[in-house]
């Protein structure tokens, strides 16, 4: 025998509903304190070691077990001046027009030319310095872990001094430093001259 | 003449009224996972002066926590909120005379004593927020005291720009 339906059933159900004014009083509240505090330029570090500081990590950081395969003791000497006219770029101490000492000048409109710059120091790397002989490590003081570098046939391959006027703008001196670090060719990443050591202007 | 009330309504189920909190809540909570990303990757340990305005550099490392001063073209200061020190004054900064910045020099001197006495490793290494106005002299003033005073790292604090 079938029941007749309970009346019951009618009734409406009632919805149970979750409160989220709470929940969004807290994350609205997050939201405005992490707003407030966020960094919205994002900065980065530029380390220099001073000359004496980086002889020091060259000489010391070798891997004390097995000597070095290569003998570069020749030095190419790049040295790149921040002047007046523009970029003066020296190898092996030539000061005199030459395959070993060549100008970079400002564009037309009174800025340094960091491009041809960087071109002309591609152009260094892979004609003068060459392919990389090996890679050399050294024991990274902060980190306390081994980093690695490639070696050339010139000790200082690596190396580019730079001198400028004594009123070069900090900003075109850091320019100039990432111009010499290296340079991006077909999505690639190639090093040229990580290791910039401020000079005196002679 | 008044009519009667309609028996529909009388039955009509109430329809709630509201916002959707829902959808709201789930755009919130997506706001607040990328803003918790920004602040751990940018590290909220480095936070650049407002003393100084940074040059911009394609360079990407990290930034650390070391001993840290601004430079601007009114001196050297500790790199703190609110009223930071004076360790060079202007005058000293554009003397050409000065190698070595004095005031400077003995700041960090008592920082890596500082450093040594809580019996912490002394890295040697120094932030510079410097801004981009100051000139060659200048800065290879501040390098020249940093290295004077056996800081030997020397990082600067830059503005990360896109690669070149």
């Amino acid at each position: 025998m079938a029941f007749k339906p309970s009346l019951k059933r009618k009734r409406e159900e009632e919805e149970a509903d979750v409160n989220l004014m709470p929940m969004m009083n807290i994350v609205c509240s997050l939201i405005a304190l992490l707003m407030g505090t966020a960094q919205m330029t994002e900065i980065s570090m530029l380390e220099y070691l001073p000359p004496a500081e980086a002889a020091e990590a060259e000489d010391s950081g070798a891997p004390p077990a097995e000597a070095p395969k290569w003998n570069n003791d020749a030095t190419i000497d790049l040295l790149v001046n921040i002047g007046e006219p523009g970029f003066q770029v020296s190898l092996f101490g030539k000061t005199e027009p030459g395959p070993y000492f060549f100008e970079v000048p400002k564009l037309p409109d009174g800025n340094y030319d960091f491009h041809t710059l960087t071109v002309r120091l591609t152009q260094v790397k892979d004609q003068e310095i060459g392919s990389p002989l090996g890679i050399d490590s050294v024991l990274n003081e902060n980190t306390k872990k081994m980093d690695s570098f490639e070696v050339f046939r010139y000790k200082d391959g690596r190396e580019i001094s730079l001198t400028a006027l004594g009123d070069t703008p900090f900003q075109v001196v850091v320019h100039t430093m990432d111009a010499c670090r290296g340079t991006t060719v077909d999505s690639v990443y190639k090093e040229l001259f990580p290791v910039a050591k401020l000079q005196t202007f002679q | 003449m008044a009519f009667a009330p309609s028996k529909g309504a009388k039955h009509r189920r109430k329809e709630k009224e509201g916002l959707i909190l829902g959808s709201m809540l789930d755009m919130m909570t997506v706001i607040l996972l990328f803003l918790l990303k920004l602040q751990s990757s940018t590290g909220a340990m480095m936070k650049p002066s407002q003393y100084v305005n940074l040059p911009t550099s394609t360079r990407e490392m990290a930034p650390e926590k070391s001993v840290s001063i601004v430079v601007n073209p009114e001196g050297v200061y500790e790199d703190i909120e609110k009223n930071p020190r004076q360790l060079a004054t202007k005058e000293e900064l554009i003397d050409s005379s000065a190698v070595i910045l004095d005031g400077l020099e003995t700041y960090l001197s008592e920082q890596r004593e500082f450093t040594k006495h809580l019996g912490k490793d002394f890295k040697g290494s120094v932030t510079i927020q410097c801004d981009q106005a100051i000139t060659y002299d200048q800065l290879l003033r501040v390098v020249n005291t940093c290295g004077q005073a056996e800081y030997g790292t020397l990082d600067f604090v830059v503005v990360k720009k896109g690669k070149a």
